[in-house]
């Protein structure tokens, strides 16, 4: 199997999170389920580049780039702002158990463990930010004149 | 003569150089393919109210989630789209503009604009769609103002939103490991967020204090309730569920991103606000640790 149960139960709580904040974000009806399937994409791509042993830093990279790439497929499509697609689909990477337990270490007071979950939940951002900038990077380079497109 | 490049570090006759004259700028190519038509040009006395319709509609756009680069470029193609050269300058908390006339006419507005960072993609939808329409066939001043109104005045009822906020808390305690009866219990804890965030809101123009108070308030809900019922729910899972909701961890990854694409101010100052929100509402989880500690 490409993923364990636990993974595919991940994948599917991915997907109806992502949901879930397209709701909250007042997307356009259209474009829920594509912003929903973002989030199940950008999840699926970072659980296979950890399968691949490449380490949680490029899983953030690459699922970024994923995330940014799907996004910008579907406001061309669609003809909508790309960040209606980007934030739902990026929502699932973001560092939630990180951030709870740098909390909750700081709380109980064990700093060296409040620090080194900081720094995971710092980088993972930092990475996941950098591969939408990346991506946004790019299509910006090939960006037509006076072009009125998804932008 | 001037060396095109690096004008500013010679002394020229020009003693004040053009920005314009530095790089190519992509915003007013779409100014040159305009004139060549017939650019339709507005009533004199109209120039500022457009310009003021011009700013409600990055204010908006602001106020909606876009991109800064998004609504630097959204005014300045309407600005081009009524015959005008545009200078825009955004940051999240202040939009400012000089729209420059063919006829010689120069004017300057700003706006202060709240720095929210709430996310409305439908209105932000509308406005892009507005905003191309208009750059297709320009309109009136009056049309471009009843738009803009209809458009502010879309009401969202909050049973979606209730709905979609526990939705939410239940598909993340489950996403980060939680049985489903923790699930169900930060999708209810997440009716308390919702309640908190209503009332805060309202009142409370702060935002550093409305994390602080919002995550104490649903901290020692959430501690109270898994110190009252023993082993049965594992605390960290539900909690974890309500704090997707809360925290602005998408704000960071923006603000980041904000940075990379080369608003560096606009980016360094969301990332700056994030972090003190961050920390506002991990002292509200430890207020309430402590106090539900204080309660086993």
């Amino acid at each position: 199997m490409l993923f364990s149960l636990d993974e595919c139960l991940q994948l599917l709580m991915a997907l109806l999170g992502s949901a879930a904040f397209a709701l909250i974000f007042h997307t356009p009806e259209k474009c829920i389920f594509p912003a929903a399937l973002g989030g199940f994409v950008s999840w699926a791509v970072y659980l296979l580049t950890m399968h691949a042993g490449r380490g949680y830093l490029m899983a953030c990279l690459l699922s970024g780039i994923a995330a940014a790439l799907w996004a910008e497929a579907f406001a061309r499509v669609m003809k909508k702002p790309v960040t209606v697609f980007l934030i739902s689909s990026v929502i699932p990477l973001i560092p939630g158990r990180d951030m709870y337990r740098t909390m909750s270490n700081l709380v109980v007071g064990n700093l060296g463990a409040a620090a080194g979950y900081g720094q995971t939940m710092v980088l993972s951002m930092i990475f996941i930010a950098g591969g939408m900038s990346l991506v946004a990077a790019a299509f910006l380079l090939f960006r037509g004149r006076g072009r009125q497109g998804a932008m | 003569m001037e060396a095109a490049g690096i004008p500013g570090m010679l002394m020229t006759e020009k003693y004040r150089v053009s920005g314009r004259d530095r790089l190519p700028d992509r915003r007013n190519e779409a100014m040159t393919e305009t004139m060549e038509q017939t650019a339709p040009v507005i009533p004199a006395g109209e120039e500022d109210a457009l310009l003021q319709r011009i700013l409600d509609i990055g204010d908006l756009m602001l106020q909606s989630g876009a991109e800064i680069g998004r609504v630097e470029d959204t005014i300045a193609r309407i600005g081009n789209a009524y015959g005008a050269e545009m200078d825009v300058y955004v940051i999240i908390y202040s939009i400012v503009v000089t729209m420059q006339y063919p006829g010689g006419r120069v004017l300057t507005q700003t706006r202060r604009t709240r720095g929210r960072d709430d996310m409305e993609f439908d209105r932000l939808d509308r406005l892009n769609d507005l905003s191309r329409r208009c750059c297709a066939n320009p309109m009136t001043v009056g049309e471009l103002a009843a738009e803009i109104d209809a458009i502010r005045s879309l009401h969202k009822s909050r049973l979606p939103h209730i709905a979609s906020c526990m939705l939410a808390a239940f598909a993340f305690s489950l996403f980060f490991g939680g049985r489903p009866a923790d699930g169900i219990a930060a999708a209810a804890f997440s009716l308390l967020f919702v309640l908190l965030q209503g009332i805060l809101s309202r009142y409370s123009t702060n935002r550093i204090f409305y994390f602080l108070l919002v995550s104490l308030g649903v901290g020692a809900g959430i501690g109270a309730f898994c110190r009252l019922t023993g082993a049965l729910f594992n605390e960290e899972l539900v909690m974890i569920g309500v704090i997707m909701l809360i925290n602005p961890g998408i704000t960071m990854i923006n603000a980041v991103r904000e940075m990379i694409v080369g608003n560096t101010i606009s980016g360094a100052l969301r990332l700056i606000e994030a972090t003190i929100w961050t920390i506002a509402m991990a002292a509200g989880f430890m207020l309430a640790i402590h106090i539900t500690g204080g309660i086993a």
